[in-house]
C-alpha cells in the first residue's frame, strides 16, 4: 500500500479531523509536524495555493483541504462508512459539512477578537449552533445516525475547540439549556474510542490557545 | 428507480450563475425537468420551505426531496443518474482535486468578485488586483490539472469542471460592458480563455446562458442601484 503522510499542526482543529478519519479507517500514517512559523518547503510545494496545513500526501500525491481530505479518505479506504450509502442521505451530509465549513469560521474569529467584534462573533457562532441544533442534528445521537460520520468530524472539532476558546476569551455561548441536542451529542462524540484516544488534552489545549491568543492581540 | 417515477423540478433564477451550473447538469444527462423561476424578490411560499437554512436558489426537488447547494446538487445528479455522461471522474484522487477547484472557486476567486464589485475607490483598487491574482492562481491550477490542454467539450463530454468554468465565466462579455473590467484577459489567462471559448460554442452551453442584452440590463440596474447581488 502507498504510503500516507500527515502534514499538520497539533493545536489544529482541521488537522484533527483527518487524524480522526485515518483512526476511523484503520489507516496507518506518518504525522509530519509543521512550524506554522516557519514553513517546510514540502509543505509550501504540496499545497501552493493555501500553504496551509492539514495536507495529506498519499504515495507522494497531495491532498487539501480538511473536507476534501475527508471525503478522498471515505472514498479510498471505504471500510468502515462514514458517509451514508444513498445519494439523497449523502446530498443532505454534504449540505452539513458545507455549512460547517462557511459557518464555522465564526469559532475561529472568536477566538481571534475582543471587544465589539467579539460581541459579533459570538452572534454569529449562537445562530450557527442555532441553526445546526434544530435543523442539523435534531433527535439523532450522531449526524450520521447511530455511529459517526463525516458531518460528525466536521462540527466535533469546531465544538470540542469551541468549548476551550469560551474559556480562552472569556465567554459562554454554548449553553446546555439551550443546546440540549448538541451537548448529549458532544459527550457521545467524545467517548467514542477512536476519539477519545485522539482527543487534545483541554487543559494542554487552553494554555497553548491563551497563549496564541495573546501573541495575536499583542501584534494586532 | 423506476420508470414514470422521476420527477425533476428545479426552482431557479434566470441570471444565477448557481441556477446555471445545475441547468448545464441536467441538460447534459438529459434529464427531463420542470422549471421554476423564481423571483429572488418574492421569494415562493415553496423555494422557503425546501431551502429554510438559506433560502437560496437553485433548489433541486427530485420526488418530493429538496436537495440545495449548487455543487452538492452536482453531485447529487451524478451519483443518481448513473446512465449518460459521467460529470465526475471515478478516481478518488481526481475526484480530491476537482472538489478543491470547486471550493477555491466558490470561496477565492468569488469571494473577490464579490468585493470587486461592492467596493470603490481605493479599496476597489485593492479587490482588483485580488481578483487577478485570484485568476492568476486558477489559471496555473488548471494548466497543471490539465497537462495536455483543454480536452475536447460537447454536449456528451462535459464534466464539473466544464460546468464550472461555463456558468463562472460564459456571460463574461456582459460583465466586462457593465463593470468595465477584462477579468477574462486572453493574453493573461490563455488557458481560461480558449477554454471558454470553446464552452460557448456548445448548443448546450448557447441554450442555457442567459441572454446578452438581458443580462446587461439587470447587472447595470444592480450596479446602478448599489444593490447586491444575491441568490
Amino acid at each position: 500500500m502507498a504510503e500516507v503522510k500527515l502534514h499538520g499542526a497539533l493545536l489544529s482543529p482541521f488537522v484533527y479531523r483527518v487524524i480522526w478519519a485515518l483512526k476511523l479507517k484503520g489507516v496507518p500514517y506518518e504525522f509530519v509536524a509543521e512550524d506554522l512559523s516557519n514553513k517546510s518547503a514540502l509543505l509550501l510545494k504540496h499545497n501552493p495555493v493555501h500553504k496551509k496545513i492539514p495536507v495529506l500526501v498519499h504515495g507522494g500525491k497531495p491532498v487539501c483541504e480538511s473536507m476534501v481530505i475527508l471525503e478522498y479518505i471515505e472514498e479510498t479506504w471505504p471500510q468502515n462508512p462514514l458517509m451514508p450509502n444513498n445519494p439523497y442521505d449523502r446530498a443532505l451530509a454534504r449540505f452539513w459539512i458545507k455549512f460547517a465549513e462557511d459557518k464555522g469560521v465564526a469559532v475561529w474569529k472568536m477566538f481571534r477578537s475582543t471587544g465589539q467584534e467579539l460581541q459579533n462573533t459570538m452572534k454569529e457562532a449562537l445562530e450557527m449552533l442555532q441553526t445546526v441544533e434544530e435543523h442539523g442534528l435534531g433527535e439523532k445521537k450522531f449526524f450520521n445516525g447511530d455511529n459517526i460520520g463525516l458531518v460528525d468530524l466536521a462540527f466535533g472539532s469546531i465544538v470540542y475547540w469551541l468549548q476551550v476558546i469560551e474559556d480562552v476569551a472569556g465567554v459562554k455561548i454554548f449553553e446546555s439549556h439551550k443546546f440540549p441536542h448538541l451537548h448529549a451529542w458532544i459527550e457521545n462524540f467524545k467517548q467514542v474510542p477512536v476519539i477519545e484516544e485522539k482527543l487534545p488534552n483541554q487543559d494542554e489545549l487552553l494554555v497553548a490557545l491563551k497563549l496564541r491568543r495573546e501573541q495575536l492581540m499583542a501584534s494586532a | 428507480e423506476m420508470e414514470g417515477e422521476n420527477e425533476v423540478k428545479l426552482h431557479g433564477m434566470w441570471a444565477s450563475t448557481y441556477s446555471k451550473r445545475v441547468e448545464l447538469a441536467l441538460r447534459v444527462k438529459g434529464i427531463p425537468y420542470e422549471y421554476i423561476e423564481e423571483d429572488l424578490r418574492n421569494k415562493s411560499p415553496l423555494l422557503l420551505q425546501y431551502n429554510s437554512v438559506y433560502k437560496k436558489v437553485p433548489v433541486l426537488v427530485h420526488n418530493g426531496k429538496p436537495i440545495t447547494e449548487s455543487y452538492i446538487i452536482l453531485e447529487y445528479i451524478d451519483e443518481t443518474w448513473q446512465n449518460g455522461p459521467r460529470l465526475l471522474p471515478q478516481d478518488p484522487y481526481q475526484r480530491a482535486q476537482i472538489r478543491f477547484w470547486a471550493s477555491f472557486i466558490q470561496q477565492q476567486l468569488f469571494g473577490s468578485f464579490y468585493k470587486l464589485i461592492s467596493s470603490n475607490g481605493e479599496e476597489q483598487e485593492k479587490a482588483v488586483e485580488e481578483v487577478f491574482e485570484k485568476m492568476n492562481v486558477l489559471e496555473k491550477g488548471m494548466k497543471e490539472l490539465l497537462p495536455e490542454g483543454v480536452p475536447e467539450v460537447d454536449g456528451n463530454n462535459f464534466g464539473v469542471l466544464d460546468i464550472l468554468v461555463t456558468a463562472t465565466f460564459g456571460p463574461y462579455k456582459a460583465h466586462e460592458e457593465v463593470f468595465g473590467l477584462k477579468v477574462l484577459d486572453p493574453e493573461k489567462y490563455p488557458l481560461l480563455f480558449s477554454w471558454v471559448q470553446k464552452l460557448n460554442e456548445i448548443p448546450l452551453v448557447k441554450g442555457v446562458l442567459p441572454p446578452h442584452d438581458k443580462l446587461v440590463a439587470l447587472l447595470q440596474f444592480i450596479k446602478q442601484n448599489d444593490l447586491k447581488p444575491s441568490s
